[in-house]
């Protein structure tokens, strides 16, 4: 009897111990997948509005740049991450297509350069910064 | 005997001295021909592909 009773006890602490952890493991889980959405959302209002004062422009590779060097460290931690994202989407659009990522990158950036406002920064590939 | 030996040992460090000053050759192909030297129909299929990944990520681009 007492030794039924101790193991129910275990048995009960057993779940309680993994009610707990599979708990715990979900809150890590919202709590590491919200922020970095709120981050890309964050980088790119950064990135818009770098964009918008001629610190930032559009490359004939696809990918984000500074038309003067870097200053600003969350800068630069915005345009890299907007990258690396830009970077996932040329590796996927390219494996569909059959072609290299830096030939879906190019690919990209001719319709980027396309809807590009007037007056932001283009530098195509093997040359300078140009305003649109 | 000695002027031999300093000889051989110029004939060895040679080669290592020259390795490292040999200025690296850098073949660059202009990147931009990646894109334009696409078949017109693979290009045409990565346009759609690309098109539709940018309207579908509109926090990147």
């Amino acid at each position: 009897m007492t030794r039924s009773n101790t193991v129910r006890n275990g048995l009960a602490r057993l779940a309680a111990a993994a009610l707990l952890m599979s708990s715990s493991s979900l809150a890590v889980l919202t709590v590491t997948i919200t922020p970095a959405q709120a981050d890309v959302a964050a980088s790119k209002a950064a990135i818009d509005a770098a964009k918008a004062r001629g610190i930032v422009g559009e490359q004939g590779d696809g990918y984000l740049g500074f038309v003067s060097s870097a200053s600003d460290p969350a800068l630069a931690a915005a345009l890299a991450e907007i990258n690396a994202g830009r970077a996932a989407v040329y590796r996927d659009s390219a494996a569909r297509a059959g072609v290299t990522p830096a030939a879906a990158g190019q690919a990209a950036a001719q319709q980027i350069l396309a809807r590009l406002p007037p007056g932001q920064y283009y530098k195509p590939i093997g040359g300078g910064w140009m305003k649109r | 005997m000695k002027h031999a030996h300093a000889w051989l040992a110029v004939g060895a460090a040679l080669p290592l001295a020259m390795g490292g000053c040999t200025p690296t050759v850098r073949v660059e192909v202009a990147p931009i021909n990646i894109y334009a030297k696409l078949d017109a129909d693979v290009r045409v299929r990565l346009d759609k592909e690309v098109q539709s990944a940018i309207d579908k990520n509109p926090g990147l681009f």
